[in-house]
C-alpha cells in the first residue's frame, strides 16, 4: 500500500513495538506481582496544661470524629490524671482505672465507644515492651491518639514509638528504581543525555525522628501562649498547633490559633463526648473539620509531614 | 506532712488501707482540686463546700458516701467495689463542678 504519503521510518530508527519487548519478555513473576501497599496511620499527640482535662476531652472528641469518619482509631492514655479519655469514652471503670487500681497488669486494649480501641493500664513509669495483642492493634490503626500528660516528654513517647512507627511511602521513582524494569533504565539513561538541571529537592529535617505526625496544644483561650511552646520543646521536633478552648477573645498576642473549639459540657457531666451525643452541635462540627484536616494534612504529604 | 497523709498513715495497718490510699489520692488529684477534712467521721472531701464524698473505715472495709446528700453508699473491700465507687466520685465531682447552682 503506498497511500501514505508520509515518509517511512529509517530502518536504524525504533519504534514503540521494537523495544517493548524489553518490558515485557524480561519480567519475572515476582516483578509483575504489585509492590505491597504501604498503609498510612496518622499519629497525633494531645496536650495540655493538666487543668480542667481539656486536653481529654478534645482527645476524647477527636477519637470519636475519626470513628465516624470510619477510621480505625486507637487511643494511647498516657495521662493518668481522672477523668482520663477512657472514662470519657464509657470505658468500664475498672478498665479507664487500669493504671491506679493494685490488679494492673500490663497495658491492653479496650473497646469504648464506636468500636474506638483504648490501651489501658498505661502509666509514666519504666518502659516495657508491648504486648503482642497491643502491637497488633497498632498495625491494623489508621489513626492513633496519644493523649499526653502535661508532662509528657520525649523519652515517654519513645516507650510506644516502636509500635507506632512506620516507614515513610516510598516515592514512584523509588519504586520503579526498584523494580529493574529495563524501560525505566533506558528512560533514566535518555534524560541523564539531556543534562537537564535537576530538580530542587527539600530535604527531609535532620536530626531526631518525629514520633508523632503533629501534636495538638490545648488550652483555655485566656491561657498564655507559652504553653504550647512548652511542649513543643518537650517534644521537638513534631510541630505542635495550638488548639483554643471556648470562645472568648484568645489572650496570646502574636498567636493565631490553629483552631477554636466553642465552649461545650464535657463527656463527664454529658456521660459521653458531645460529638456522639450531638453530632450537629457547633463543637461537634468543630471537631469533625478537624479530624478531616488532619487526615487530610496526612493524605496530601504522603507520609506525614505536612500534617 | 499533710493531714490526709498523717490519717492515712494512722490506719495503714488495716486491710483496706491500700485501696483507701488509692482513693484518696485519685480524689485529690481531680480538678479542682477537692478540700480535704479529717474527723471522726473518717476523711470528707468538699467541693464548693457541698460534699462530694466521706470515706470512713471501719477495719476490714470502709465505706465510701458519694454525693452531695451521702445517698449511696459503697462498702470498700475489694477492687471492683473501689472502682465503682470512684467512678462515681469522679462523676459527682463532675457534676458538681459542671452545674453549681443547679445542685447547691
Amino acid at each position: 500500500m503506498d497511500g501514505d504519503p508520509r515518509p517511512r521510518p529509517t530502518s536504524g530508527a525504533r519504534r514503540l513495538k521494537d523495544i517493548s519487548h524489553l518490558y515485557l519478555s524480561q519480567r519475572s513473576s515476582a516483578r509483575l506481582q504489585s509492590p505491597a501497599p504501604v498503609r498510612r496511620c496518622l499519629r497525633v499527640g494531645i496536650a495540655g496544661d493538666g487543668r480542667d482535662g481539656l486536653h481529654a476531652e478534645v482527645c476524647a472528641n477527636l477519637a470519636v470524629q475519626f470513628a465516624r469518619l470510619r477510621v480505625r482509631t486507637l487511643v494511647f492514655d498516657l495521662d493518668p490524671t481522672l477523668p482520663n479519655v477512657g472514662f470519657r469514652l464509657r470505658l468500664d471503670p475498672q478498665a479507664y482505672l487500669a493504671h491506679v487500681l493494685p490488679t494492673e497488669g500490663p497495658p491492653r486494649v479496650e473497646r469504648a465507644l464506636l468500636g474506638i480501641r483504648v490501651v489501658v493500664g498505661m502509666s509514666l513509669g519504666p518502659a516495657a515492651a508491648l504486648p503482642d495483642a497491643v502491637q497488633n492493634e497498632v498495625d491494623a490503626a489508621g489513626c492513633v491518639l496519644v493523649c499526653m500528660h502535661p508532662q509528657t516528654n520525649r523519652e515517654h513517647l519513645e516507650r510506644i514509638a516502636p509500635a507506632v512507627d512506620w516507614t515513610p511511602a516510598p516515592t514512584t521513582m523509588t519504586r520503579a528504581a526498584s523494580s529493574h524494569s529495563p524501560m525505566f533504565e533506558a528512560w533514566m539513561a535518555t534524560a541523564a543525555a539531556r543534562r537537564a538541571p535537576a530538580a530542587r529537592v527539600t530535604a527531609a529535617p535532620l536530626g531526631a525522628p518525629r514520633l508523632l505526625d503533629a501534636a495538638i496544644a490545648v488550652g483555655a483561650a485566656n491561657a498564655p501562649a507559652g504553653a504550647g511552646d512548652a511542649i513543643a520543646a518537650r517534644i521537638q521536633p513534631t510541630p505542635v498547633h495550638r488548639l483554643v478552648w471556648g470562645t472568648g477573645a484568645v489572650h496570646a498576642v502574636g498567636s493565631t490559633p490553629w483552631a477554636q473549639v466553642p465552649e461545650h459540657e464535657g463527656a463527664a457531666v454529658l456521660g459521653q463526648p458531645v460529638s456522639s451525643l450531638d453530632p450537629d452541635h457547633p463543637a461537634a462540627r468543630t471537631y469533625e473539620n478537624l479530624a478531616q484536616a488532619l487526615l487530610a494534612g496526612l493524605g496530601r504529604s504522603g507520609g506525614g509531614w505536612h500534617v | 506532712m499533710s493531714e490526709l497523709e498523717t490519717y492515712l498513715e494512722d490506719v495503714r495497718d488495716l486491710a483496706c488501707a491500700p485501696l483507701l490510699r488509692i482513693l484518696c489520692e485519685q480524689v485529690q488529684r481531680l480538678a479542682p482540686e477537692p478540700q480535704c477534712e479529717i474527723g471522726t467521721f473518717g476523711v470528707r472531701f468538699r467541693c464548693d463546700e457541698r460534699v462530694v464524698c466521706e470515706l470512713s473505715v471501719f477495719g476490714a472495709l470502709f465505706i465510701a458516701r458519694v454525693g452531695p446528700d451521702q445517698a449511696v453508699d459503697y462498702r470498700v473491700r475489694d477492687v471492683a467495689t473501689a472502682a465503682a465507687a470512684l467512678d462515681h466520685i469522679v462523676r459527682v465531682h463532675a457534676a458538681l463542678r459542671a452545674a453549681p447552682a443547679a445542685l447547691a
